[in-house]
């Protein structure tokens, strides 16, 4: 049998009962012995914490429009191709099963490596809702290739990125950690919390907190989430439903 | 004159965000159209030209951040520098509603972005408005509408 080198541990801690849970892990991986891991980790999640962990649970990913609670998998590699191969092998379906995404990050000096990386896309990085990024912890300013190969490898689905890059590129796009985050924020993940759901905590909240201290500004904003849930409903009935529940608890404050 | 036949918003991962078809295709069709204008755009270096011919018809598109905005227009009566500034006009449109549009404002709010691009492209893919002033005056027009019409549906 062939020495693996993967952390089983990810198999081993949970992802056999996330399996019929949402896809919503990303697993990232590092040369190993990489100082600035924890840096690199809390500039991409700056809300996690327990960033020397391997798994790390419940990270809350949060944009203007949702937020979504995701798992990290943190990894180390020695050698990126064999890591890679140890990923598409038959140990690690279940794992793949409940990736959003990978995020590989290691110093480029002598050129990609492609041949890997070709293997992977082929058997993995193609699939639909599934990111790859792979982050280059080399200066690109001298790399003469390196904008080519960012459009060559976007087609296949991997984004080249450049940790030292900031700011904007021509078409004002973000670069270097600015665009991870663009990445995880326009994926499609499952099981987001979006501010209709807000909404409706506001209706409960408010109908629990009773209505002996409620003021004019508690019904205006009663009125505005009732107003926002209104018009998220699909039938007549359930909207025609919830329409009257709300007059008739406003009809009591009055 | 302009007789755009279909907009399609791209993003760098290949993934459609809009569409807008002004001509008529069949499922089959613009499933090939969309698959295929993915790859060929996405695959163009950033000093290329910005117009193709594609079938029998031309493609104009131009990239904004990671979007790629991708007209398919008549190569006989359309004019591509036209074009060009017809998508040029729908981003800046998008970006003042939004105060700085970005990929996710589009994905969370689609209809919004097709109400726009409905302001300034008829239905057979020829302008109807070419100010922006005009545009933003109708889109909150309807925005208000709609927050009204709700209140009401809410108290009555």
């Amino acid at each position: 049998m062939t020495e693996s080198h993967f952390n089983y541990e990810f198999l081993q801690s949970g992802v056999r009962t996330a399996f019929q849970m949402p896809r919503n892990k990303v697993l990232l991986a590092f040369p190993k012995g990489l100082q600035i891991k924890s840096d690199i980790l809390s500039s991409i999640f700056p809300s996690s914490k327990d960033i020397d962990c391997s798994v790390v649970r419940g990270v809350v990913w949060e944009t203007k429009y949702y937020s979504v609670s995701i798992d990290l998998y943190v990894d180390e590699f020695d050698d990126l191709e064999k890591w890679l191969a140890d990923l598409r092998g038959d140990d690690c379906i279940e794992l793949r099963q409940a990736l959003a995404g990978l995020i590989i990050t290691l110093p480029i000096q002598d050129g990609l490596p492609k041949k890997s990386l070709n293997s992977y896309i082929e058997e993995i990085g193609q699939q639909d809702d599934y990111f790859t990024i792979l982050m280059n912890l080399e200066s690109t300013q001298d790399n003469t290739s390196w904008e080519e190969e960012k459009d060559e490898f976007a087609l296949s689905g991997v984004e080249l990125i450049g940790y030292l890059e900031e700011g904007l590129n021509e078409f004002g796009e973000r670069l270097g950690i600015g665009r991870i985050r663009e990445i995880l924020d326009t994926h499609d993940w499952q099981e987001i919390h979006t501010s209709e759901d807000y909404t409706t905590y506001e209706i409960t909240k408010s109908s629990e907190e009773g209505c002996d201290d409620l003021d004019l500004a508690k019904i205006i904003k009663k009125l505005e989430a009732a107003k926002l849930k209104y018009s998220t409903m699909k039938t007549e009935e359930e909207a025609k439903a919830f329409a009257q529940d709300i007059a008739d608890e406003l009809s009591e404050y009055f | 004159m302009t007789d755009i036949k279909y907009m399609l918003l791209v993003s760098r991962q290949g993934k459609s965000r809009l569409m807008k078809w002004y001509s008529v295709y069949t499922a089959k069709e613009k499933a090939k159209i969309i698959r295929e204008l993915t790859t060929a755009v996405l695959s163009r270096k950033p000093k290329m030209c910005n117009i193709l011919e594609y079938q029998d018809h031309k493609v104009v598109y131009k990239r904004y951040a990671s979007l790629y905005f991708i007209c398919g227009i008549n190569a006989d009566t359309d004019n591509e520098l036209l074009t060009l500034e017809i998508i040029h006009r729908f981003v800046e449109t998008m970006d003042a509603y939004f105060n700085n549009v970005c990929e996710l404002d589009i994905i969370f709010n689609f209809n919004k972005a097709y109400n726009i691009l409905d302001e300034v492209l008829m239905c057979d893919g020829s302008i109807t408005e070419t100010s922006k002033q005009d545009i933003l005056r109708h889109i909150a027009t309807m925005d208000t509408l709609e927050t009204s019409d709700n209140l009401n549906k809410v108290l009555s």
